[in-house]
């Protein structure tokens, strides 16, 4: 069905980000690709620690490793977030409309 | 427009499950540092602090691979329970101890703190990044602390 293999892959977006340290990652690999040696560096975290992040976000196909010689580069993927992104599109309005409520409720205390 | 300085510097925010004069004490006392403050998989080997203006800390982590690196740095400001700057550096093995400057604040926010942490002075983006996930992996391990105390 799709709409469950999406609600999955939204599961899986949502779930990788729900970490700072995968965040922190993630923000890493926006600035160009790295290797795992790269990424635990300088004292940052263990190479299996940092794997087994890596593992998260490659699941939620937030990353890909890519073969380079004898290591793999862990390379940022973005298109998983569009889901994400348009779910959180869907609450907009509703945030807009809070903020309209509260930017009237401040006027109507200034004219008092 | 950011300047170079701007992008040079982190910036990590975390609510902890703890008032401030307990996270404050989990920052500067040795046997509490000892339980949070390297990022997972890395140990701390050993270390001592001399928490007061002008005095030194310093810490060997180890990694899983035996290798060793040492930080250190000296306390700048102390106000307990609200603040804590002090200089971070590391001996990179190679002659050179890339410096940094961390400042940490501890605010109130109902029975928890909200945690504030600045590093300035980063060599490079990579640096920065590095410390981001370090940085966020010890302090998972803060969080978690806390968590498990309060349960």
């Amino acid at each position: 069905m799709v709409t469950s293999a999406r609600t999955k892959a939204l599961d899986h977006v949502f779930g990788a980000l729900a970490d700072p340290t995968r965040r922190a990652i993630l923000a890493r690999l926006t600035h160009g690709e790295a290797t795992v040696g790269e990424l635990a560096e300088p004292f940052a975290m263990s190479r299996p620690a940092i794997s087994k992040h890596l593992d998260v976000l490659e699941r939620a196909g937030l990353l890909h490793r890519v073969p380079d010689g004898r290591v793999n580069r862990c390379r940022f993927d973005g298109a998983p977030l569009r889901g994400a992104h348009e779910l959180m599109e869907d609450y907009r309005g509703f945030w807009d409309d809070q903020m309209d409520k509260l930017a009237g409720l401040f006027e109507k205390e200034r004219k008092r | 427009m950011t300047t170079q300085a701007e992008t040079l510097t982190l910036k990590l925010e975390r609510l902890i499950a703890a008032p401030p004069q307990r996270v404050f004490a989990a920052w500067t006392q040795p046997e509490l540092l000892n339980q949070w403050s390297s990022p997972a998989g890395i140990s701390i080997e050993g270390g001592d602090l001399d928490l007061r203006v002008g005095g030194h800390w310093r810490v060997t982590m180890r990694a899983e691979d035996g290798s060793t690196r040492e930080a250190f740095g000296t306390y700048r400001e102390i106000v307990p329970a609200k603040r804590l700057v002090y200089t971070h550096a590391w001996h990179m093995g190679d002659g050179t101890t890339p410096e940094t400057v961390l400042t940490v604040e501890f605010r109130a926010k109902g029975t928890s703190t909200r945690l504030l942490l600045t590093q300035t002075g980063f060599e490079s983006a990579e640096s920065r990044d590095g410390h981001q996930i370090g940085w966020s992996s010890s302090i998972d391990n803060l969080e978690k602390l806390f968590a498990e105390k309060r349960a």
